[in-house]
């Protein structure tokens, strides 16, 4: 029996995160064999980048599909209550503006964020990007998706016994 | 001259031998050319055949190269008469060759055009017939051997066709030699029958009593196994049957029959018949005789086509038989050594044997009747094929890859006879010592110097009888060594022990970099232990430390011989021959050692240094194969900033070469000295070398007052009697001090000289001053400092030089007078130093007298002459002493951090802007715990990498210090982990030690661990680790919920989902950077299995909330934090903020309020211990703290359960959901991921699941 999956960042593969199961819920659900996932950790090479004023939108390609990622650099309006001063100053949209800097063409990017729709397809909303410089993390991530959907993934889900 | 055009396309045009010796290219022709297209015209274009020799011709010496063999582009076809070589012809033609030349046309007069010529698929029918050669490969005149080219036949056939074989041919095909007489007398009725077994090289024959006047005659001799049956004796025989060839029987082909041997070559293992033969005694020694069969002028010979009997091999190894065939893929040594399928070595270094032209690269030729051997060097093994008097060598496929003959020189040196006396294994050494001389030091040294010449022995000589203890002996004669075969005694392997390789010095530093790469490899693919790999942790930042490899001389087996130099580039000693130079180490070097001439160094340590960072797999191939050392080795770096270089004993430094005789003398009359004592070496910076006229060595000495002046008859100073030494008025102190002279006895050592003299007053500083102390104040107070400058041929002395060592300076201006002022010494402030003879280091001992205050006995200052054994272990075990550590000025890593520490902190100096780095020079001594590249963090490589930044961490047994700076690769050498170092002019800051451009690194000692675990785990990792061994620790998902059930540490492979507590004090520990202490850290980690919440303190928390690391913080709070500093792009670590913030609060406790894993810091409650209201900025800080721990890649975690109840009620605030549910860890250790380990580890895991 697989533990509660909707807390973590599951390592998955871009193949897998696009071909997961989408409840039409409100906001929508995810499922994978059957279980709730709500938060991905990928690793690939940023193939597309396509920065606006409020946000970045960039694709990481991970040798079995591109997944589009969606990073906020909105956090000014969010906090418009709060005076100009202390917004300009926030930590998360400074830490949002220097990931932003690392996600360049051709890099290699760790991301982790959350899943959601955007016009019907799964998209990341990026939590973070950490650069990686060793090419052997990706192996590493593959070796780490198979591990992870033998060992817990893809393990039956407490809720609903015998489901594969 | 060129090759005419062909007359036309279809028919091939014909040649004959005269063009041949045209040509003056190697080239190749064949009767039919096949063009996959249709014919090209343009290709067979006049111009172009013609073109090529003329080419050739204007460069004669491509053609002794290895100049390609140009094919003639038309069908060609040659023919001429194939016949034994004529007996003038040189031996080592006529000892292989058939000649080939053009058909006599009746009516000339001149003789024929030939070539000699060697054959694939030979057949006796062809002697003294035409042929048309199809196929051939022609080279032109060997330039060694005058005669004219060779024909190499690669498909022929004959001219007339043979009549089709008649039913009834006979037995025996006689073999048309030339025509016997009819009628033979009776004494030449000898015949034999029986299988040629072997042929001997061609010989001078000695010649019976009666005709001991006429001229020794050339002749060979052939072993034939013969049948003794009464039939063969009576008649021809007439079938092979009921034969058996048993009887051993010499035949001696002498006079004009000696040009048979190239078809008695082809005839080994083959049936013949050989008549008209002369019985006789030959007499081979003065005791012994041969009765032989001795040709005469009616010998013929016939021989069975249809026998296919095996010849039988003679047992024993020592009678040399045995047959190879194989591709020649190296000659070496002119031909004396053949590499056959790059396996076995062939040698031919028998002035007699001369091998066939044909004996290329890229030829498969046969072998038959050699010794083979074993040979077990203690570097390599080889198999060894010796050639002797018997041994053939025949070519069976020719090689057109290489056009070089190779041609032994007919001169018989000293050295060549002393080669040829050695019995052969040693022989074989031998000729790798040779060839190992001639590499090293060809460049360096004259060729009679190195190799003799022929009656005087060379450097090459002189070694081997040295090592050998060996001397010439005589050699047997020929006939007795063919005829009763004996090639040497199987009791040879002992010497071989003495036979170590001379190793050329590329061969070495790659055999280094060899075992460098091994050893880390070796390291790196230990399986099992969870942390070996992990990295030095500096400032936060993972490293690949450094680590040492020391290997004795006697697990390496090989000789170090080259001539010492000091290197202008790095002012190092090191070892040199023309293939390369390395860094040498003489802790005892002698104050008044040369080092002129060639040395043998067999007692050494080498030391390997570098980082132990991964190595893919390099080319390892063998530096110390045959190959290898016959051939020049093509050396290529392959491991950057590793250091090689040879610890090596005074002692054990042997002179073998040649020398130049230096007399170490000072010649002092009318001289005077000036005392001085050296206050600093300046490093070897090449940049400072551009525009000058020679390389320069800087040292800087201070002029102590004192005028040296020697006492005696002689003329050098060991011939001196006393010495007196004045005090001079140097200090110019104003005032008018009250001239005291006093005389006070004391005895001056100088290198194995010791006098006796006096110290004479003029000026005293104080009433009642000790000399020591006033040595003292006198070097604090005055500023004659000079610049000793030290010029090429002077570099020794460079080496000589210890920092606070006093030295005899020669003072050029002859000044007696005992002041110094007026002395050209000051002027400019510098000293030239041009020759040896001009510094001397003394030490001076003072007796007790009256005017050393609180001493008993006697009292030494200076540079003791007699240094520590420097491979003594009797302090430390492990420990190699280098040189004798000077204690004055130099400060310990405890003293220089209580030196830090009061100062005002201000945040780390940021090397990238201008403002200049103030600080004081000191020297700091300590032991160094590891060294890292700062490459990445600010720090670059320069101009060719010469010179790197690095980052030093020294210690003593209290604290750790950073030293970090620019350093030469050159100036490293020898510091590395362990190492004892002191550094000379380092820059003290408020927070660091910076190494400058004139530092100077002394290793004073150097320890050996070998390459070991603790090496490269960083010191906090392995205190850590003292509770848990890494071997108990597996790895484990958080939702496998084995910690809580196992209770034991195990590692997890996570990131920071975000952080829930933070308890931060102000640190208690002195010298901490930065002075930080987390008393404990919360966090929830996420490593996609689930969530778990860990707790850590101090180093594991720091390292997980990245206090060590440098942040670019927003401008505002930098601001704010560090006062004074008007940059706004300043880096800091995030510790060095926190570290002002603690200076106001002392404790700050931090709870966040956000609900776990969402990234949240906007609710957090902070709270310090003094009451105070943190500031908007403070506040900042501490969420850029938490945001920037979760803005990390993945960590290696080692944590075991924890009970919440021994976190003193921090748990308890903790937000409800999910935490409150879940198990909590311990974290024990942080560290790095190799990404590449533990995918491999990985994937080991899954495939055995």
């Amino acid at each position: 029996m697989g533990p509660p999956l909707h807390l973590v960042h599951i390592k998955i593969l871009a193949a897998d995160l696009l071909s997961l199961t989408v409840l039409q819920t409100s906001p929508p659900s995810f499922l994978r064999r059957g279980r709730t996932v709500t938060r991905a950790e990928l690793v690939g090479i940023v193939v597309s980048r396509d920065r606006r004023e409020k946000f970045l939108r960039f694709l990481i390609d991970d040798g079995t599909g591109c997944v589009p990622c969606v990073l906020w650099l909105n956090h000014q309006y969010l906090n418009a209550n709060v005076s100009s001063e202390l917004s300009a100053s926030d930590p998360n949209a400074e830490m949002a503006l220097k990931m932003s800097e690392e996600v360049c063409l051709g890099t290699l990017l760790r991301v982790r964020g959350k899943m959601v729709m955007y016009r019907g397809a799964i998209q990341i909303s990026v939590r973070d990007v950490v650069l990686e410089k060793d090419p052997n993390v990706e192996v590493l991530h593959w070796l780490q998706c198979v591990r992870l959907a033998k060992e817990c993934y893809d393990l039956p889900p407490p809720s609903a016994p015998g489901a594969t | 001259m060129g090759t005419p055009p062909p007359e036309s396309a279809g028919t091939p045009r014909r040649l004959t031998v005269a063009d041949l010796l045209r040509l003056r290219r190697p080239t190749t022709g064949a009767s039919s050319l096949h063009f996959p297209s249709a014919p090209a015209p343009t290709s067979r274009s006049p111009s172009r055949p013609r073109k090529k020799p003329k080419h050739a011709a204007t460069a004669p010496a491509s053609t002794s190269g290895t100049a390609p063999f140009a094919p003639i582009s038309y069908p060609v076809l040659l023919s001429g008469t194939l016949s034994h070589p004529s007996a003038a012809a040189p031996p080592g033609c006529r000892d292989n060759c058939f000649s080939f030349s053009d058909p006599t046309p009746s009516t000339s007069v001149s003789p024929a055009a030939s070539v000699c010529c060697c054959l694939l698929d030979f057949d006796p029918t062809a002697l003294g017939r035409e042929i048309r050669v199809l196929a051939w490969n022609y080279l032109p005149s060997i330039r060694l051997h005058g005669a004219a080219g060779v024909l190499e036949v690669v498909r022929w056939c004959l001219a007339e066709e043979e009549p089709a074989p008649a039913p009834e041919r006979s037995f025996l095909e006689i073999i048309p030699l030339h025509c016997p007489a009819q009628n033979p007398v009776l004494a030449t009725r000898g015949c034999v029958f029986g299988v040629v077994r072997s042929v001997s090289v061609a010989f001078s024959v000695p010649q019976a009593n009666a005709e001991k006047k006429s001229v020794s005659s050339v002749g060979f001799l052939a072993e034939i196994l013969c049948c003794g049956c009464r039939r063969c004796k009576l008649s021809p025989p007439e079938a092979v049957q009921d034969h058996k060839f048993e009887a051993v029987k010499f035949v001696c082909f002498v006079d004009s029959v000696c040009t048979w041997r190239p078809l008695m070559v082809w005839l080994v293992g083959r049936l013949v018949y050989v008549s008209g033969l002369m019985k006789k005694m030959a007499s081979v020694a003065e005791k012994d005789s041969h009765i032989m069969l001795v040709s005469s002028s009616n010998t013929a010979m016939a021989w069975c086509r249809s026998y296919r009997g095996n010849v039988p091999l003679d047992g024993s190894p020592e009678k040399c038989s045995g047959a190879y065939a194989g591709v020649i893929t190296g000659i070496y040594l002119q031909g004396q050594v053949v590499e056959l399928d790059d396996t076995v070595c062939l040698l031919i270094d028998d002035l007699l044997l001369l091998p066939p032209h044909s004996l290329r690269v890229g030829a498969v030729i046969s072998v038959k009747n050699f010794r083979a051997m074993r040979l077990n060097f203690s570097w390599m093994a080889t198999v060894l094929l010796s050639t002797c008097s018997k041994t053939c060598i025949t070519v069976n496929s020719f090689s057109l890859l290489d056009s070089k003959s190779h041609v032994k020189s007919q001169s018989k040196s000293f050295l060549g006879k002393f080669v040829d006396s050695l019995e052969m294994p040693v022989r074989f050494w031998m000729l790798l010592l040779i060839s190992c001389f001639n590499q090293k030091f060809t460049k360096l040294f004259s060729d009679k110097e190195i190799i003799g010449s022929e009656n005087k022995q060379g450097v090459i000589h002189a070694y081997a009888t040295k090592t050998l203890s060996l001397k010439c002996q005589p050699q047997r004669s020929l006939i007795m060594k063919f005829c009763s075969h004996n090639c040497g005694s199987s009791s040879l392997d002992s010497k071989l022990e003495a036979c170590k390789l001379v190793i050329p010095f590329c061969n070495f530093i790659w055999k280094g970099e060899s075992l460098w790469i091994s050893s880390v490899l070796k390291f790196w693919n230990v399986p099992k232990e969870v942390c070996k790999s992990q990295p030095l942790l500096c400032k936060g930042f993972p490293y690949t430390g450094f680590a040492k490899r020391i290997i004795s001389s006697e697990e390496l087996d090989y000789v170090l011989v080259g001539s010492i130099e000091t290197s202008p580039l790095s002012g190092r000693l090191q070892l040199v021959d023309s293939t390369g130079r390395i860094d040498v180490v003489i802790p005892d070097l002698p104050s008044n050692g040369s080092l002129y001439g060639i040395y043998e160094i067999s007692n050494y340590k080498l030391a390997l240094e570098g980082p132990v960072a991964y190595l893919d797999h390099c080319n390892v191939s063998d530096s110390l194969s045959c190959k290898a050392i016959f051939q020049k080795f093509s050396y290529k770096k392959r491991v950057h900033q590793l250091s090689i270089y040879v610890i090596v004993c005074w002692r054990e430094l042997n002179h073998i070469g040649p020398s130049l005789h230096i007399p170490l003398q000072i010649n002092y009359r009318a001289k005077s000295f000036h005392l001085v004592k050296l206050s600093h070496i300046f490093p070897a910076n090449n940049a400072e070398h551009q525009n000058m006229s020679g390389p320069i060595l800087y040292a800087e000495a201070v002029i102590l007052p004192h005028v040296f002046q020697f006492i005696g008859q002689g003329e050098c100073i060991e011939h001196a009697e006393a010495f007196r030494m004045l005090h001079s008025h140097l200090l110019g102190s104003s005032e008018a001090s009250v001239s005291k002279l006093c005389d006070i006895p004391c005895s001056l050592s100088f290198g194995s000289t010791n006098l006796c003299g006096t110290l004479v007053f003029s000026n005293s500083c104080g009433s009642d001053g000790t000399v020591l102390n006033e040595l003292i104040v006198c070097e604090r107070e005055h500023t004659s400092r000079i610049l000793l400058e030290f010029k090429e041929a002077s570099f020794m002395k460079y080496q000589l030089m210890r920092i606070n060592g006093y030295y005899l300076l020669q003072c050029p201006s002859a000044n007696l007078t005992c002041t110094i002022e007026g002395c050209g010494c000051l002027e400019g402030g510098k000293v030239s130093l041009d020759s040896q003879d001009k510094i001397w280091s003394i030490a001076i001992t003072f007796y007790d007298n009256k005017s050393t205050k609180g001493t008993i006995g006697h009292q030494s200052v200076g540079v003791a002459s007699q240094m520590e054994e420097p491979f003594s272990r009797e302090v430390n075990r492990d420990e190699l002493k280098l040189v004798q550590s000077s204690s004055i000025e130099v400060i310990s890593v405890s003293s220089c951090i209580d030196i830090m520490k009061p100062k005002e902190a201000s945040g780390f100096i940021n090397l990238k802007t201008e403002e200049l780095v103030q600080g004081n020079l000191i020297s700091v001594h300590g032991k160094v715990k590891n060294v890292h590249s700062h490459v990445g963090m600010g720090g670059r490589c320069m101009i060719g990498d010469e010179k790197c930044s690095l980052c030093i961490h020294v210690s003593d047994s209290n604290h750790t210090v950073r030293l970090h700076g620019y350093v030469s690769k050159h100036s490293i050498v020898g510091v590395g982990p362990g190492a004892a170092v002191t550094f000379h002019r380092v820059l003290l800051t408020q927070h660091e030690l910076l190494l400058t451009p004139v530092t100077y690194i002394e290793v004073t000692s150097i320890s050996h661990p070998d390459l070991t675990e603790e090496s490269v785990i960083s010191p906090l990792n392995s205190n850590c680790l003292k509770g848990c061994s890494p071997s108990t620790v597996s790895p484990c998902l958080f939702f496998h919920q084995k910690p809580f059930i196992e209770n034991r540490p195990m590692q997890f492979h996570c990131r920071v989902a975000t952080v829930l507590k933070l308890v931060l004090d102000k640190s208690t520990s002195h010298g901490k950077i930065p002075n930080v202490k987390v008393r404990l850290a919360g966090f929830i980690l996420d490593d996609g299995s689930s969530l778990c919440c860990c707790w850590a303190d101090d180093a594991r928390a720091e390292l997980l909330l990245r206090l060590q690391e440098l942040a670019h913080l927003d401008a505002s709070v930098s601001l704010k934090l560090s006062k004074g500093e008007n940059s706004t792009k300043l880096q800091h670590t995030i510790g060095c903020c926190l570290e002002k913030m603690l200076k106001r609060h002392t404790c700050v406790t931090v709870k966040n309020c956000g609900i776990p894993p969402d990234l949240s810091c906007q609710e957090l409650d902070t709270s310090s211990d003094l009451h105070k209201v943190l500031s908007r900025f403070e506040d900042k800080l501490l969420k850029f703290i938490i945001l920037n721990a979760c803005w990390k890649g993945t960590l290696n975690v080692i944590a075991s359960a924890v009970n919440p109840e021994d976190l003193n009620g921090f748990n308890k605030e903790l937000p409800d959901f999910p935490v409150r549910n879940m198990n909590m860890l311990w974290i024990k250790e942080v560290f790095p991921v190799d990404p590449l380990e533990e995918a491999r580890k990985l994937y080991g895991i899954l495939e055995n699941s």
